[in-house]
């Protein structure tokens, strides 16, 4: 705080100390000598060009006329410039001292005063010395990040880099510091099944090639992993080989030791799918929904859902905005919302019925192409 | 505190503009030199003040201050240090920081070193870029402050557009905004000139070096931004005649066509209401480009920082400026002495119709970009203007421009002999007609107008050399005069030859680049093969890498000739995920002057199972001149810059002596 | 870095599934935001986004628009059509169609599906022997002047195609007036080619004075 005071009254004085000096210089008057020498010069060059053998005869002639006469003009039209008049002295000094006292009204009401720098290397000092009940996972995952730069051949560092950025809503960013960690620590199969999970995770549920693949390598390291051998296996059965896959899963379940916490439920699980002859509905996973960061597609789409709604109760109030229309029904055609789009356009064709430009922006609206919103 | 600290500088800044302004204006009006010196050195402080903001913002990008609002929605840690530094001006906040900054730079310059203008010019002209300060330094502060903080303080931030994250678009602003605001100086003087009711010759010397170096400056930022566009967009168009493409390029031709009238108003004293017509004119077109960017009123490809909103403030300080210059002019240029007499044949004749068709040429693109605009005011109709509109009508124009350049600078002054220009410059139209001949019998017998396009150039190029040889005498004077002349030879003269040679390679440029590209397509599976033109392009593996803040396909092309190696291509398809954005990185195998240009797309699913990438590749041919051309322009501007003619201060006796 | 090559797959497929997602979102956000942007006039345009509601929103779908529309895919050989000649006819007929959902890009240059999709309608009514003219006027009849980058030679167009050239012929004949008025010799008595002695004398006086 008292640094910026210090420095701003240190400008403050140097640019008061700019126009002061200016105004002290500028008692040398020059008077309209300027535009004088410009002439000359340019009939002293012509005589030059001339010498060089640049310029044609006749060419020199009538240009050494014209700036001649130019450069006379100019003499006649000299006006002298008074020399300086030091009663204006003390009008400067008022301003350059005015100028600070203003600028520093205008700052307190349009800035943030003493309001310090927050450079991002001592936020994360600052985090990193708080307690972790009391950060959110973005920032325990900045503070994980700093450290991975200083270490970077840590694979437990990435893998809990990872779980921090899942928490934290960035799948992507996840998968990448995990990626990280396997090429770090390739032997390591817990790393192997977590990447397969995170996978699994980012795919709300389904088990596709990346997540067996990962898995696999579990395998290679571990045959007996339990999660690899179940996520294979119940990839299985989503694949439609139903009697392999409980198979497998009952052969996990005889190998779990017999005091495993999960035991029951997984027992449970094989029945169920047994008796409905595939797979349980997935429940929904709870972070990717609860923490999707703001930049991400689903924003967009909640924007968009908004507008659109905000628009529809609009036109319910002013129904007679042709182009509102137009852009509502193409909105739900795009949204793929073919029940609502339908109303709109019924609704709307019902009311401009007499305007065939309309009717026809109305039904090229409605034909819009579905936009593959698959988030 | 330093975040602060810029807060503070930056309402400083405005506050010494509107010192400035006023100070000047009537220290101008009642001859007062202590008031106009008082004036300079508040120009001198506003410049300090602005600079001082702009490190500090460039500093809150450097260490990731997220407290800083502009920083949290352009910046991310994970971004490489030069985006974040370029960061600072890729906003919509930070780029109009940086106008004000060479905005405040150039006031500072005519400050600092404009002792030998005349004071009351100067004091008009300074109080002028002061009041453009004022103008823009409000903008600035009260309605797109780049220092505005937050009180949520997010623990990322948002990152800046990947399509952004380019060396080439990290420098292009810099450049592009010291040719766009470089006009203001341009202005500022017209302004001056107009309230003093006397523009001469010796204005134009004043005002020629600051055209030349924005001028200059703006031919580098647009052939950046072109440059962005070839490899950027991966798909090896470089030109698109996009709203935000011709908001460049506006002022631009404008600037083009004051260099030439201005010749003419400092040789003649001719031109004096054009040229100054044409100096408030260039800075209205920058304003209006700044105001087409960013008000979003026009949809472009290069549109980033757009806010409707504030682009009606925009579209105001427009009025404001533009329409006090014009209204001044309205009412001074009555009076202005019209100045020398020039035959219809002769050089001035030849630089009016330079100027003539430039204006039309830049009201062509104007109509173009704005057109959708009015057609929807007058009957609802949505329509497009798009390249091939332009290419009917702008570029004729400038055919015709082209097709008489090489004669004007063979032209006298004042009176000039048509038939004498014809006979000295019989060699290039010979070259011309051969060559583009040979082009439509041989090389490519259906594009007449292609084989045109190569005749131009070569038109231009044998031009510009005839010229030079013809100032030296080349072959028709002994050897020791012609180097006695070609020593002699001001470097304003090699500049112009340089930048009309310059176009004409850039004409070649782009007909060849335009007709004779070769194209291929195809969705290959590792070791899939293509055929591209004399090049076969092999598919030898894909792999994935990881960036600073990406991940990437990265694909291995290598490119074989008859055999013979050629080169290695690494497309990448970037995955940027902060932003969830994906680009393709093309990958250029520079020849010498054609481009070999890769592009990894999207995968699928190829036969047998295999996944497959669909590989595009060009043959660019002679693409190289087509960026090449302007910068030799620029270049040719530079030079004329440092002729020593434009230098102030300069003793005459140290100039005849050398 | 190089990455375990198993992973390379996961990857990829991420990537592709993510790049569809963007695209669908972008033609989802361009027909609700852009499609309808078009067709305001300037000032209710700006009316209408001074409204705090928009601004945000818009930012991010201009970001996804810029990408979805990235790199031409025209010469996708999937798409091509089996007759050369057929198909160079419409790929200039490309060029002059407008992608609708895209910022400012012809349906040669844009990736995106609606632009692949108005690719497939062309390519198929080439095929069918249409004309050009006649892809022209359903192109137009479908989705209105807009989709043209050519605007049509029409009378409602003809301050557009004439403004050019009539700006042109008008500079033109002004130069050749305002030569032709300022031929007529200056003040009489003083010749205009060369210095008069007095003057002479005067400009050295003047040189000298430096």
């Amino acid at each position: 705080m008292i640094a910026f005071w210090i420095a701003a009254a240190g400008l403050s004085a140097v640019v008061a100390a700019l126009v002061l000096r200016g105004a002290a210089h500028a008692s040398l008057g020059a008077g309209d000598d300027a535009s004088l020498a410009v002439h000359r010069r340019q009939v002293s060059e012509i005589d030059d060009l001339a010498d060089r053998g640049l310029l044609a005869d006749g060419e020199l002639k009538t240009a050494r006329a014209e700036a001649g006469r130019r450069l006379i003009a100019a003499a006649d039209q000299q006006q002298a410039w008074p020399v300086a008049d030091p009663k204006t002295r003390p009008l400067i000094l008022a301003f350059a001292a005015l100028a600070p006292l203003i600028a520093l009204g205008v700052y307190g009401a349009v800035a943030a005063p003493g309001l310090a720098d927050q450079p991002y290397l001592k936020r994360v000092a600052q985090w990193r010395n708080t307690e972790l009940s009391q950060l959110s996972p973005d920032q325990i995952a900045a503070v994980l990040q700093e450290t991975a730069k200083a270490k970077p051949n840590d694979p437990e560092l990435f893998r809990l880099l990872a779980l921090t950025r899942l928490q934290a809503g960035d799948p992507t960013g996840a998968a990448q510091a995990l990626r990280r960690a396997v090429s770090l620590a390739p032997d390591r199969v817990d790393l192997w099944v977590g990447l397969g999970e995170m996978f699994i995770a980012e795919a709300k549920g389904e088990i596709g090639a990346d997540a067996k693949r990962a898995f696999a390598e579990a395998l290679k390291r571990d045959p007996a992993n339990v999660i690899a051998r179940y996520n294979l296996a119940k990839a299985r059965i989503a694949e439609g080989d139903l009697a392999g896959g409980l198979a497998d899963w009952r052969a996990v379940l005889a190998a779990m030791p017999s005091d495993d916490p999960r035991r029951a439920g997984f027992a449970e699980e094989i029945v169920q799918t047994q008796a409905r002859g595939g797979l349980l509905p997935e429940p929904t996973a709870p972070q990717e929904q609860a923490a999707a960061p703001a930049g991400d597609g689903s924003g967009v789409d909640g924007f968009i859902q908004g507008m659109v709604a905000s628009l529809a109760a609009k036109l319910q109030a002013n129904p007679d905005d042709a182009d509102g229309w137009v852009k509502l029904v193409r909105a739900y055609a795009v949204l793929g919302d073919t029940t609502k789009r339908d109303a709109a356009l019924a609704q709307a064709q019902a009311r401009f019925a007499g305007q065939p430009k309309v009717l026809a922006a109305l039904r090229q609206a409605a034909q819009a192409p579905k936009a593959d919103t698959t988030s | 505190m330093i975040t602060e600290f810029g807060a503070y500088a930056l309402i400083l800044a405005l506050v010494l503009s509107a010192l400035q302004m006023g100070l000047s204006a009537v220290g101008g009006a009642r001859r007062m030199s202590v008031l106009t010196g008082a004036g300079q050195g508040a120009a001198l402080g506003a410049f300090l003040c602005t600079g001082l903001t702009f490190l500090a913002l460039v500093h809150a990008f450097v260490v990731s201050d997220f407290s800083v609002a502009n920083v949290a929605a352009n910046s991310h840690t994970a971004k490489p240090m030069l985006y974040k530094v370029a960061g600072a001006w890729g906003s919509h906040e930070g780029s109009m920081l940086l106008w004000c900054l060479v905005l405040t730079g150039f006031g500072a310059a005519m400050a600092a070193f404009g002792a030998a203008l005349p004071p009351r010019l100067r004091a008009y002209a300074v109080a002028t870029q002061g009041a453009l300060g004022v103008l823009f330094l409000a903008y600035t502060v009260f309605a797109s402050n780049p220092m505005t903080r937050l009180v949520n303080v997010p623990v990322e931030g948002a990152s800046l557009n990947p399509l952004l994250q380019d060396p080439a678009l990290a420098f292009h602003p810099p450049f592009l905004y010291c040719g766009y605001v470089g006009f203001s100086v341009v202005f500022s003087f017209s302004m001056a000139a107009l309230i003093e009711g006397r523009v001469d010759a010796a204005w134009a010397r004043w005002v020629r070096p600051w055209t030349l170096a924005a001028w200059s400056f703006l031919t580098v930022g647009i052939t950046l931004g072109a440059f962005w566009a070839y490899y950027e967009l991966g798909w090896g168009g470089w030109w698109f005649w996009d709203p935000v493409e011709n908001a460049s390029f506006m002022p631009w031709l404008i600037g083009t066509a004051l260099l030439h009238s201005a010749v003419v108003l400092e040789k003649r004293g001719a031109l004096p209401g054009w040229t100054v017509f044409l100096g408030l004119a260039a800075f209205t077109f920058s304003m209006l480009g700044a105001f087409l960017v960013r008000s979003g009123v026009l949809t472009s490809v290069h549109a980033f920082a757009v806010d409707p909103a504030r682009g009606i403030l925009l579209l105001t300080i427009m009025g404001i400026a533009a329409g006090s210059g014009f209204l001044l002019f309205a009412l001074r240029a009555p009076s202005l002495n019209s100045g020398g007499l020039f035959a219809p044949v002769s050089r001035e004749s030849a630089i009016v119709v330079n100027n003539i068709i430039l204006s039309t040429a830049t009201a062509t693109v104007l109509l173009g970009t704005l057109y959708p605009l009015i057609r929807e005011a007058m009957d609802g109709e949505a329509v497009s203007v798009g390249p091939p509109w332009f290419n009917l009508t702008f570029v004729p124009l400038m055919v015709l421009a082209m097709a008489i350049l090489p004669a004007g600078p063979l032209l006298a002054w004042k009176r000039g002999d048509a038939r004498l220009v014809m006979r000295r410059l019989w060699l290039a139209l010979a070259c011309a007609a051969i060559l583009g001949l040979v082009a439509f019998a041989v090389i490519a017998p259906r594009h007449a107008l292609a084989s045109a396009g190569l005749a131009l150039g070569v038109w231009l190029v044998a031009g510009a050399v005839l010229e030079l040889a013809e100032r030296v005498r080349a072959f028709r004077a002994p050897w020791a005069e012609v180097r006695r002349r070609t020593v002699g030879l001001p470097r304003g003269a090699w500049g112009m030859t340089l930048a009309h040679a310059g176009l004409g390679l850039f004409v070649l440029g782009a007909s060849f680049e335009t007709t004779w590209r070769v194209e291929a397509a195809q969705a290959l599976s590792v070791g899939g093969q293509l055929k591209l033109g004399a090049y076969e392009l092999a598919l030898t593996d894909v792999g994935a890498v990881e960036g600073a803040n990406y991940i990437a396909e990265r694909g291995i092309v290598k490119i074989t000739r008859g055999g013979a190696p050629i080169c290695t291509a690494q497309p990448e398809r970037r995955f940027y995920p902060t932003g969830r954005q994906t680009t393709s990185e093309v990958a250029i195998c520079p020849r010498v002057l054609d481009d070999l240009y890769v592009v990894l797309g999207e995968r699928r699913a190829g036969a047998n199972g295999q996944p497959a990438w669909l590989v595009r590749a060009f043959v660019n041919p002679w693409v190289r001149l087509i960026f090449l051309g302007p910068l030799i322009m620029a270049l040719g501007g530079l030079i004329s810059l440092s002729d020593r003619r434009l230098r102030f201060g300069v003793a005459r006796k140290a100039e005849t002596a050398a | 870095m190089k990455i375990a090559s198993s992973f390379l797959l996961p990857l990829r497929e991420k990537m592709a599934a993510l790049g569809g997602r963007m695209r669908g979102l972008s033609n989802l956000s361009t027909s609700i935001v852009c499609g309808v942007d078009a067709v305001r006039p300037l000032i209710r345009r700006l009316r209408r986004h001074l409204l705090p509601q928009g601004e945000k929103g818009r930012g991010v779908l201009v970001a996804l628009m810029a990408i979805a529309c990235m790199a031409g895919a025209a010469a996708d050989p999937a798409e091509r059509l089996p007759d050369p000649v057929q198909e160079s006819r419409a790929r200039d007929l490309f060029r002059e169609v407008r992608c609708l959902v895209c910022q400012n890009e012809s349906i040669d240059d844009s990736q995106a599906d609606l632009a692949g999709d108005l690719r497939g309608v062309i390519r198929d009514q080439v095929k069918q022997g249409r004309s050009d003219r006649q892809i022209r006027t359903f192109l137009v009849a479908r989705y209105g002047e807009f989709v043209l980058l050519k605007p049509p030679f029409s009378p409602s167009n003809a301050v557009l195609w004439a403004t050019p050239w009539v700006a042109l012929v008008l500079g033109g004949g002004l130069m050749i007036v305002l030569l032709r008025r300022r031929a007529t010799p200056g003040a009489p008595g003083e010749d205009v080619e060369q210095l008069s002695e007095g003057e002479e004398a005067r400009v050295q006086a003047l040189l000298k004075d430096e």
